[in-house]
C-alpha cells in the first residue's frame, strides 16, 4: 500500500468526530474538494459528506473518514489536516509542503 | 436547576429530535426558540437569591452572549439568525432583571408572589423614613459644589449598602414582609442616588 | 484567517464569491476602507498610498468626482460641491449650523420637516445620495486594489448617533450596492483595533473627535470581549465647527464690514480656507491667510494663542461630555487603564493637552488616529464572515420615549443598556369604541419632546371597538445590533393584530428608496462592467504570471514551437491587459489557455510523479481537470 493522500493530526480527528457528532444526522465523513476562483486561482471546501461519490478517494485515519474529491487530490496530496484553536479563531487547515503562493485573504492557493 | 424549568422539553426545529430544555439543541446544537417566563437566575446558572456571586453572574452573561449573540449568526440562514437574535434580546432582559440589586430584590418578590412596589401605589409611611428623606432632599438642594454633593453621594451610597446587607438577611430567612419593606427602601435610596448623580452632572463644567 | 470550517454539503460560502467583507468608516471630512488580509488588517490605499478618501463630491458635466478632485472643483466651481455631507444625515435644516447666517450648502427651499436636500450641479439630492456616492469610489477602491467584487460591509457611525442618522447611513450603503452586516459605533470599532492589534486590557476611554461629530465610550476589554460601559457625545461637535470658529475670526476682521452677504459658496471657500489655516497651527505657531468675497480680498493671521482661545470652549464642551460619561458610569479617571484618540480633530495640540490633562496620563494614538476605525471595522467585518473568539457588546447611546400629556416624555428604555433589547409597552383606549391610536417615539435625555428628536409617529389601527380602557395593546420597542429601531404592537385580548404605519421623521420613505435604487440602476450598470473588465484583467494577470513561472521552471518539457507559441499569446495577454476591453482580455486569456493545455499536463505528471510514489500516476491524471488554474 502506498503512502496514504493525507494524514489527520490528532486534534483535527477529535475536532472531527465532535463536528460529526453534533451534526445529528448520519454521515459518512466529511470532504475535501477544491474550487477555482478566489484570488489565486483555487480554494478548498470541507463539508459534510452524506455519501460516498465513485471517484473519491478515501482516506481513513485516527478512526475518521475523509473523502477526498478527485480533483482535490492533486492539490492537497502529502498534506497532514490539522486542526488550530488559536484565541480569536479555529478551523482546519492543510497543512502543505507544496503550497507556494498564498493570496491575502488566506482562503485561496497556487500549486 | 429550579422549579422553572423542570419538564420543559420539546422537539428541535431543526433536527426534530428531543431539543432538552437549553437555549441550543441538546442534540444537533441548533439554537432554540425563547421559552418565555424562564428564571433569570436559572439563565445564568445560578439560584434564585439575593446575595449572588456578581462575578460568576458577569462571567455566564458574557459566556452567554459569547454564544447567541447576533454577531455570532451573520452568516447562518435567517431563521437561525432571527432566534439568535431573540435570544440575546431574553439574555439581556434576564441580566437587567438580576444584575442592579433593586431589580433583582423585585424580580425575587414577584417570584414569591409578592408585590414589587414598582407601580408606586406602596409608600412610605415611616416617620423616621421620610424624616431622613426630607433632610436629604434639602441638603441636596442646598449643596452648593461638587465636593458637597460627593460627601452626600458617599452618605447615600453608605445607606445603599446598609440596606442591602438587611436585605441579604431578610431573604436568606425568608422574611417576606421585611425583604418587601427593606425593597422600598432600597428603592427610594436608590432614587435619591440618581438624583445625586443628576446634581453631579449638572455640576460638570460649570466650575471650569 | 486562512482556516477552513466544515459546512454542510454544497453550502461552502465561496471565497469571495460575494465578494470579501470590507470595513468602512464614512467620515465627515474623510472616509476609509480596509480589509482583514493574511497578515493582519490592510487599509486601502490609492496609487499614492493615500489611505484617506476626502469626504467631497463634486457634481460636474463631466461626472461624479469623489475625494481630492472634488476638492479642487471647490476652488473654481464651490455650487457643485458637497463637503461634509455626514452632518445631514437625518436632518432637517433647522438643524445646522450657521456661518453668519449662511450655511455651507445650498439647501432646497420649500421643504418642511424631514430630512434635508441640497441643491448642487443643477440637481437636487438628498445626503444620503450623496454618501452613496462617497460609498461608491470606497467600494471602487477596494474592488480595484482585491481584485474581485466588493458587496458586503461593515459601516461605522458615530455612537451617538440617533436611529435617524444610523437608517439614513444604511441607506446609502444600500444605494451603492453594498450589503451592510452591521453598524458599529466608531468608538467600538478603534476599541477593537486597539484590543486585538495592541492587545490592550482593562477599563479603556475611547475619545473620538472627528470632522463633524464628537463621541467618547468606555469599554471594558477583557480576552477577546469587547463591553462597552457607557457612552457620551454630541452628534455635532467636531472640527467643522473649530472651522467655523476661525472663519468667524476672519470674518469679524475684514473691516468695513457692514454684514457681508455671504452666499452658500463664499461659506464654503472660507471655510476651507479655515480648515487649513488650522490643520497648519499643529505643527507651527503662527500663519498668514488670504480670504476673497466678493472680489475684495483680506490677509489675516492666526496664531496658537488666538486660535486657543477661539476653539477653547468647544474643547471645553468635549471635555465636560467626557467628564458626564465618566460619572454616569460611576468611574473615576484614576480608573482608566488607558485613553485612546481618534478622529483627526484629536491632532489638535490643545485636545491633546485637555485630554491628557482630565486622565492625568498621555493619551494613546500609535494606531493612526484617521484610519483606526476602518481597521476596527475591517476586524468586525472579518469576525462576522470568517468567524472569531472575540465578542463585541454595545449599549444604546440615547434614551428612547414617547410623548404623553403636555408634550412630556416618558421613558422606555434607558441610555447605555446592552442592545440586542426589546421594551414592551402596553397601551389601553381612552375612548369607548375608539379603534385607533397615535404614538410619537422620540429619542433623547431630556424631559420634554420639543427638546428631544423626533424618530417616529404612527398610528395604531385596526383595534377592535371596545369599552374605554378595556383594549390591552402591547407595543414592543425593539433595538438591535445595529442600534436601529423597530415597533411591533399587538391587541392582547383579541388578538388582533394592529397595524403599525410607521412615519419616520427624517428618514426616507421606502418608496424613496426604491426610487433612487432605480435611478441608480443604469449607474450600476456602468460599476458592473467596469467590475468585470477589473475581474478579467486580474485573471488574466495571475495566468500570465503563472504560466511564464511555469515556462521558467519546467521549460525543458517545451519544444521549440511549443515555447515561441506560448510566449506570443503571452505577449497577446499582455496587450489586452494594458487596454481596456474586457472581451479582447478574455480571448487572449482563451488562447494562452488552449496553448499552454498540453504543457500543463506535462507538468502536472512530472509533479505528480514527484509526490507520489506506488500510487498509479495514470490513475490520477485521469480525474484532474486541465488545466489546473481554471
Amino acid at each position: 500500500m502506498a503512502a496514504p493522500i493525507i494524514t489527520v493530526s490528532d486534534s483535527a480527528a477529535t475536532q472531527i468526530r465532535v463536528l460529526l457528532d453534533k451534526r445529528g444526522k448520519p454521515s459518512v465523513g466529511i470532504r475535501v474538494g477544491v474550487r477555482t476562483r478566489g484570488c489565486s486561482g483555487l480554494s478548498y471546501t470541507l463539508e459534510y459528506a452524506d455519501e460516498r461519490n465513485e471517484f473519491d478517494e478515501i482516506v481513513e485515519d485516527k478512526g475518521v473518514t475523509v473523502l477526498i474529491d478527485p480533483k482535490a487530490v492533486m492539490f492537497i496530496v502529502g498534506t497532514e489536516m490539522d486542526f488550530v484553536d488559536e484565541k480569536l479563531t479555529s478551523g482546519f487547515r492543510f497543512v502543505n509542503p507544496n503550497e507556494k503562493g498564498r493570496c491575502g485573504c488566506g482562503e485561496s492557493f497556487r500549486v | 436547576m429550579t422549579r422553572h424549568d423542570v419538564d420543559r422539553t420539546r422537539p428541535c426545529w431543526s433536527c426534530g429530535h428531543d431539543a432538552g430544555v437549553g437555549v441550543l439543541c441538546a442534540h444537533c446544537q441548533i439554537v432554540q426558540p425563547v421559552a418565555e417566563g424562564a428564571d433569570p437566575f436559572a439563565v445564568f446558572g445560578l439560584e434564585p437569591h439575593f446575595d449572588i456571586d456578581t462575578p460568576r453572574l458577569e462571567r455566564a452573561y458574557v459566556d452567554a452572549q459569547r454564544r447567541l449573540h447576533p454577531d455570532g449568526f451573520a452568516t447562518r440562514p435567517e431563521r437561525e439568525r432571527r432566534l439568535a437574535a431573540a435570544q440575546a434580546v431574553a439574555i439581556n432582559a434576564a441580566y437587567a432583571s438580576i444584575k442592579a440589586p433593586l431589580a433583582r430584590a423585585r424580580t425575587l418578590l414577584r417570584q414569591h408572589g409578592r408585590d414589587a412596589g414598582e407601580a408606586s401605589t406602596e409608600t412610605i409611611d415611616d416617620p423616621a423614613v421620610l424624616m431622613e428623606a426630607m433632610e436629604t432632599r434639602e441638603a441636596l438642594a442646598e449643596a452648593a459644589d461638587a465636593d458637597a454633593v460627593a460627601d452626600l453621594g458617599r452618605r447615600a451610597a453608605e445607606a445603599v449598602r446598609a440596606c442591602q446587607d438587611r436585605l441579604v438577611a431578610a431573604f436568606n430567612t425568608d422574611n417576606l414582609d421585611a425583604a418587601a419593606r427593606l425593597t422600598l427602601r432600597l428603592a427610594y435610596l436608590d432614587k435619591l442616588a440618581h438624583e445625586i448623580k443628576r446634581k453631579r452632572l449638572a455640576l460638570v463644567g460649570t466650575a471650569a | 484567517m486562512s482556516l477552513l470550517q466544515i459546512h454542510e454539503p454544497g453550502q461552502t460560502p465561496a471565497p469571495h464569491a460575494k465578494g470579501a467583507a470590507v470595513g468602512i468608516d464614512l467620515g465627515t471630512t474623510n472616509s476609509v476602507v480596509a480589509v482583514a488580509g493574511a497578515d493582519g488588517i490592510d487599509v486601502i490605499r490609492d496609487a499614492r498610498g493615500n489611505g484617506l478618501l476626502p469626504s467631497v463630491v463634486a457634481y460636474t458635466d463631466d461626472g461624479v468626482l469623489v475625494g481630492e478632485p472634488a476638492r479642487r472643483v471647490l476652488l473654481d466651481q464651490p455650487d457643485r460641491v458637497v463637503a461634509s455631507v455626514k452632518r445631514l444625515m437625518g436632518r432637517a435644516a433647522t438643524d445646522l449650523a450657521t456661518l453668519g447666517g449662511t450655511l455651507p450648502y445650498d439647501i432646497e427651499p420649500g421643504k418642511a420637516g424631514g430630512m434635508v436636500r441640497l441643491r448642487v450641479g443643477g440637481m437636487v439630492l438628498s445626503p444620503v445620495e450623496v454618501s452613496a456616492d462617497i460609498l461608491r469610489a470606497l467600494r471602487a477602491r477596494a474592488e480595484a486594489a482585491l481584485g474581485h467584487t466588493v458587496d458586503r460591509a461593515v459601516v461605522t457611525v458615530p455612537a451617538y448617533f440617533d436611529d435617524a442618522a444610523r437608517a439614513a447611513t444604511k441607506d446609502a450603503a444600500r444605494l451603492a450596492g453594498l450589503e451592510v452586516l452591521r453598524l458599529v459605533n466608531e468608538p467600538t470599532a478603534a476599541a477593537l483595533a486597539y484590543g486585538l492589534d495592541k492587545g490592550a486590557e482593562g477599563l479603556f476611554a475611547v475619545f473620538d473627535l472627528g470632522g463633524g461629530t464628537f463621541d467618547v465610550s468606555l469599554l471594558m476589554m477583557e480576552k477577546g470581549v469587547f463591553r462597552v460601559i457607557a457612552t457620551g457625545g454630541d452628534a455635532a461637535l467636531g472640527g467643522d465647527d473649530f472651522d467655523r470658529k476661525v472663519a468667524e475670526l476672519f470674518l469679524a476682521e475684514r473691516k468695513g464690514a457692514v454684514a457681508e452677504a455671504l452666499d452658500p459658496s463664499d461659506a464654503k471657500l472660507i471655510l476651507a480656507t479655515s480648515r487649513l489655516a488650522k490643520e497648519c497651527l499643529t505643527w507651527q505657531d503662527r500663519g498668514e491667510w488670504a480670504v476673497e468675497i466678493g472680489g475684495r480680498m483680506t490677509r489675516h493671521t492666526l496664531d496658537t494663542a488666538r486660535l486657543e482661545a477661539a476653539i477653547g470652549p468647544l474643547v471645553d464642551r468635549a471635555i465636560a461630555i467626557t467628564e458626564r460619561t465618566l460619572i454616569e458610569a460611576d468611574v473615576t479617571p484614576a480608573d482608566v487603564a488607558g485613553v485612546v484618540l481618534v478622529g483627526g480633530s484629536t491632532r489638535v495640540p490643545l485636545v491633546r493637552r485637555r485630554v491628557a490633562q482630565l486622565f492625568g496620563r498621555e493619551p494613546l494614538a500609535d494606531i493612526n488616529p484617521d484610519e483606526v476605525v476602518a481597521v476596527g471595522a475591517a476586524i468586525q467585518a472579518e469576525l462576522l464572515t470568517v468567524g472569531g473568539g472575540a465578542l463585541l457588546l454595545d449599549v444604546t447611546p440615547l434614551s428612547l420615549g414617547l410623548e404623553t400629556m403636555g408634550g412630556l416624555v416618558e421613558r422606555i428604555v434607558e441610555r447605555n443598556v446592552p442592545i440586542p433589547l426589546a421594551q414592551a409597552q402596553e397601551f389601553t383606549t381612552f375612548q369607548d369604541g375608539q379603534t385607533a391610536m397615535a404614538i410619537h417615539v422620540v429619542q433623547g435625555e431630556r424631559e420634554t419632546v420639543d427638546a428631544c428628536r423626533s424618530l417616529a409617529r404612527f398610528e395604531l389601527r385596526g383595534i377592535p371597538p371596545m369599552v374605554a380602557g378595556s383594549a390591552h395593546i402591547r407595543v414592543t420597542f425593539a433595538i438591535d445590533a445595529d442600534g436601529l429601531l423597530t415597533v411591533t404592537a399587538r391587541e392582547q385580548t383579541s388578538g388582533v393584530e394592529s397595524e403599525v404605519a410607521v412615519k419616520p421623521s427624517y428618514g426616507l420613505g421606502d418608496g424613496e428608496i426604491e426610487r433612487m435604487l432605480r435611478d441608480s440602476i443604469v449607474n450600476a450598470r456602468d460599476d458592473m462592467a467596469r467590475r468585470m473588465m477589473v475581474e478579467a484583467r486580474v485573471d488574466a494577470e495571475r495566468l500570465a504570471a503563472a504560466v511564464a513561472g511555469a515556462v521558467a521552471a519546467d521549460g525543458d518539457l517545451l519544444d521549440e514551437d511549443e515555447r515561441s507559441a506560448i510566449e506570443g499569446a503571452l505577449v497577446a495577454v499582455r496587450a489586452a491587459i494594458a487596454g481596456v476591453d474586457r472581451e479582447a482580455i478574455l480571448v487572449a486569456t482563451e488562447a494562452l489557455e488552449r496553448t499552454t493545455a498540453p504543457f500543463a499536463q506535462r507538468r502536472m505528471d512530472r509533479n505528480i510523479g514527484r509526490a507520489l510514489t506506488g500510487v498509479s500516476v495514470d490513475r490520477l491524471a485521469a480525474v484532474i481537470d486541465t488545466p489546473a488554474a481554471r
